[in-house]
């Protein structure tokens, strides 16, 4: 399979044939959703992010100055998408897997500690959820972070920080980093 | 446990299966992707002309606007100008006094001086008046409650310009005529029903715009004595019930008024 770094930087509007960009694509489809999910904590809207990314970096894909950061530039599509998604109005009907009174039947911690988790994400602001969502969720280092949101990575780490101050106020940030 | 830890656990623990999602989005933007590209090609082509046309377009209606507002505001004037001196030439015809004659009940019925038109009828029409208006004599066209209407030719010379006033009354009676139809003006005095039962509005005038002759084949172009040419125009008036019908009318135009009495032909319908 042709690899990202693989693709050659083209001044055309179209520099791939369907099946490139399918090719492409594929990989992309799965950090992709999953940071749709951490953004929007919701399976199909999720997918329905994803999907929406993936008609307009076809569309947009011509216009990138360097093609070989396709999955950076593919995420903050999505990214955008999401934020997209959470402004328009059903969004508010979004199920965002955080019930305002969570109803606890369960034993299992494990389930009650990760609503917490999901409610205390949902409350940060798109950027801070964001470099979460990258961080910690897709597993990027701090310098695709900042590929994705367009900072630079200090800024990158910055914001890290403060989202995380933020969910974990009494975890020190450098051990809730590691 | 660390927060990449939970972080992973509490969305993990949302996501549904996630078997397929790569191909079904993938396929999906394949099949969306030729709607813009392959199956309507000439639209990426045309895309830059296309919005050059929409500027041009924007431009030219805004061009239109200024210069349909600047051909309305002056049309306006056009269509403005005549209409106010027209208004202001009736108001000055309306203001000529009448000099109608009103007759006693023996004295019969005293037309003015008339003669044979020629060209109209069987050759026995005659015109009633001096002129430039000729009158023909009223003729009988229906009854109603109210009274009785009549038509009327009239002869306008072929070159007069501009509004011709017409006003009239029973000479014997006294009692004002009333205009209908086309060439009635002026304000309504009533309303009644003519004879096909369409209501009718009576006003207490007739208006001729010699500049817009009638143009149709009740108003024949007729030459009368010297070769003037004259355009007939043909009105409606009506006469309250017991009117006499021996009628005067007052014609006002452009330098001149004039007085004639002409007879009717019925006053009724036929016994």
């Amino acid at each position: 399979m042709q690899q990202v770094a693989d693709v050659k930087p083209s001044r055309s509007p179209h520099p791939f044939s369907d099946a490139t960009f399918a090719d492409l694509l594929r990989p992309l489809i799965d950090p992709g959703f999953r940071l749709a999910l951490a953004m929007l904590h919701d399976a199909q809207a999720a997918e329905d992010a994803v999907q929406e990314a993936s008609l307009t970096a076809w569309r947009k894909v011509g216009r990138m100055r360097d093609q070989g950061r396709l999955r950076p530039w593919f995420l903050g599509v999505v990214a955008n998408k999401c934020r997209n998604a959470r402004r328009r109005k059903w969004a508010t009907q979004v199920n965002l897997g955080i019930p305002e009174q969570l109803a606890i039947t369960s034993t299992e911690e494990r389930t009650v500690r990760g609503a917490d988790l999901r409610r205390a994400i949902a409350r940060l602001g798109h950027e801070d959820r964001l470099v979460v969502a990258l961080y910690f969720y897709l597993d990027m280092p701090v310098e695709e972070v900042a590929a994705v949101t367009g900072k630079s990575a200090g800024a990158a780490r910055a914001r890290l920080h403060r989202a995380v101050g933020k969910l974990r106020p009494g975890v020190a940030v450098e051990e809730a980093l590691r | 446990m660390s927060l990449r830890t939970d972080i992973h656990l509490a969305f993990d623990e949302i996501a549904t299966s996630t078997y397929g999602m790569t191909e079904r989005i993938v396929s999906a933007a394949m099949v969306d992707r030729p709607r813009s590209r392959a199956r309507f090609p000439w639209s990426t082509r045309l895309r830059g002309v296309m919005s050059i046309a929409a500027v041009f377009v924007l431009v030219a209606m805004a061009v239109g606007v200024l210069a349909g507002g600047r051909l309305s505001r002056d049309l306006s004037t056009f269509v403005n100008r005549p209409a106010k001196t027209a208004v202001q030439a009736l108001a000055a015809l309306e203001a000529r006094p009448l000099h109608l004659p009103v007759f006693d009940p023996g004295q019969g019925c005293p037309t003015s001086p008339s003669g044979i038109v020629p060209g109209l009828g069987a050759g026995n029409v005659r015109g009633f008046g001096s002129g430039p208006v000729i009158g023909m004599p009223v003729v009988y066209d229906s009854q109603s409650a109210w009274g009785t209407y009549g038509f009327q030719w009239l002869l306008v010379p072929r070159g007069m310009n501009g509004l011709v006033l017409g006003r009239g009354r029973d000479v014997v009676t006294g009692q004002a005529l009333v205009f209908v139809g086309t060439f009635a003006a002026g304000a309504i005095t009533g309303q009644d029903r003519d004879k096909n039962g369409i209501a009718v509005k009576q006003h207490q005038e007739t208006l001729l715009d010699t500049d817009h002759p009638p143009e149709d084949t009740n108003s024949p172009e007729v030459s009368v004595a010297g070769g003037e040419r004259y355009m007939t125009w043909q009105i409606n008036v009506g006469l309250p019930a017991g009117a006499s019908w021996c009628v005067a009318f007052q014609f006002d135009g452009p330098g001149f008024s004039e007085v004639f009495v002409v007879p009717s032909l019925a006053s009724g319908p036929p016994a």
